[in-house]
């Protein structure tokens, strides 16, 4: 996925949104069938049970999300912060990231 | 019943082939081109991830990149690595009287331990094949250092060797059933042997002394996390390759926020739970680590588990690895760690070098303290006189 080196935090539900669509719908073609578009990922979607995604794949984006803005969190930070904080749904994953974004490395604190 | 001690008097290693970097691993193993796009899209894109959260800068394959060819077998690695550490101890063969060979299970007959033993030339001695994944070594290691303290035997070969490419290669899979847990472990794992030569006799020259071992399984009611779907008895094997039942997979779906790695009463990693366990089992002086070997295959969790480890007053200071340059070879990979140790490193008698592993295919765990002698510089090769020790 390209990353919009513009891209502000009002952004971030869609960058998110696509991000789950490509890794998660685009080649699935069951998936593909109920959701048309990345705008169809509801917030009560469930990034494993309903989607067939994984852990790595939420690790992945909020590293992406992380380099995008150029937030310094260790990549071991983050995965403990996640253990401890976990976001299962769609919604869950877009709070995190906005959280991510605005409160940088403080923000699992 | 401890009648006297067990002592490292050599160690030995074996890496096949050259190191193979990160980036060009996928290549050697092979392109997984008919996988579903849906699993390839999720390995590609997680690649560079993975190899920051591992921390394994090289691996090494029994497949040569150039050909394809096998280099080696599990029995050829482990007989060199064995005469490895027999010249470094000044063994000679006749002389070891048990033999225990740790690795995954195997499906040749007759066993590892008996074909090592004939590669080298050996006529007659006791020997054990035990298999489990990561805990096999310190199994194979417990098993002969309480024979030797016993008085059963007076010098083992323990020796453990993998090839987990085999498994990994693009040949190998059942591509168009092949699940993302089935291929995962081609970022995690490699190929090598490891061997350790004990004896009842204190050297003059540098050893370890087997302080304590330690295992135990508490994953009774755990599902397993890493498996193949193979069952327990003789099945048709187009059948196997046909429903995929032969990859070995790794779970780890909900690895963030799974439960299965924590203990639900201390809210600690079952690991740390699994060291303050062995240490109260065996007091151990913490204040003597040297050297603290976590037996895992990633970076990030190691580090993890580091944290935690303060409050056993283990300082992550002593982590030691040699990981990044040798990649994890599963249950050799200890060994060749205490390799390492034992042929590079310097240190005063008395200090310890403490290792530990969580095996999640059922999770079971083990661990071992080793304590420090004549660890001074330029000692490697002077293990010719051992001296007779009285029981302890």
């Amino acid at each position: 996925m390209e990353i919009n080196e513009e891209m502000t935090i009002s952004k971030i539900p869609g960058f998110v949104r696509s991000y789950i669509y490509e890794d998660c719908v685009e080649d699935d073609p069951e998936l593909c069938e109920q959701i048309e578009s990345p705008n169809d990922l509801s917030n009560d979607l469930n990034l494993i049970e309903d989607l067939d995604g994984d852990s790595l794949m939420m690790l992945s984006l909020l590293r992406e999300i992380t380099k995008t803005f150029q937030i310094e969190v260790d990549l071991d930070e983050l995965g403990r912060k996640l253990i401890h904080h976990p976001a299962n749904t769609v919604g869950e994953i877009i709070e995190m990231a906005e959280l991510l974004v605005t409160k940088g490395p403080e923000a699992f604190s | 019943m401890k009648e006297r001690n067990a002592y490292i008097i050599g160690t030995g290693s074996y890496l096949p082939g050259e190191p193979i970097p990160f980036s060009k691993a996928q290549s050697v193993l092979g392109e997984l081109n008919d996988i579903k796009p849906k699993v390839k899209r999720w390995f590609d894109n997680n690649s560079e991830l993975m190899r920051e959260m591992l921390g394994i800068n090289y691996y090494h394959y029994v497949i040569d990149p150039l050909t394809g060819e096998i280099t080696d077998d599990m029995i050829t690695m482990a007989v060199k690595a064995s005469k490895n550490a027999l010249e470094l101890s000044s063994t000679k063969v006749d002389e070891i009287d048990f033999i225990c060979y740790a690795s995954p299970i195997l499906e040749q007959m007759p066993t590892a331990s008996v074909r090592i033993q004939a590669e080298l030339g050996i006529d007659s001695c006791a020997e054990m094949s035990i298999h489990a994944n990561c805990t096999s070594s310190y199994k194979a290691l417990m098993v002969a250092a309480e024979f030797i303290e016993s008085g059963r035997y007076n010098t083992a070969l323990v020796v453990s060797s993998n090839i987990m490419s085999g498994a990994m290669t693009s040949e190998f899979y059942n591509q168009k059933v092949a699940t993302r847990e089935d291929i995962l472990l081609r970022w995690f794992l490699c190929d090598g042997a490891g061997a350790l030569i004990l004896s009842s006799k204190k050297p003059a020259g540098r050893y370890l002394k087997v302080n304590s071992t330690y295992i135990e399984s508490i994953g009774g009611n755990k599902d397993s996390m890493m498996f193949n779907r193979r069952p327990a008895y003789p099945y048709p094997l187009h059948k196997i390759y046909d429903q995929g039942m032969h990859h070995t997979a790794q779970s780890f779906r909900q690895a963030l926020n799974s439960e299965a790695f924590i203990d639900p009463v201390t809210k600690k990693s079952l690991m740390f739970c699994g060291i303050e366990r062995m240490l109260k089992k065996f007091p151990t002086d913490v204040s003597k680590l040297e050297f603290l070997q976590i037996n895992l295959p990633s970076k990030q969790v190691v580090l993890t588990l580091a944290g935690e480890l303060k409050d056993l007053k283990i300082d992550a200071d002593k982590l030691y690895t040699n990981m990044a340059e040798v990649g994890y070879s599963g249950p050799p990979a200890v060994f060749i760690c205490v390799d390492s140790i034992f042929r590079n490193e310097d240190a005063d008698d008395g200090r310890l070098v403490i290792s530990f592993v969580t095996e999640v295919s059922k999770f079971m765990q083990a661990g071992f303290v080793l304590e420090c002698g004549n660890f001074v510089k330029n000692n490697i090769k002077i293990n010719m006189e051992l001296e007779d020790e009285v029981a302890c």
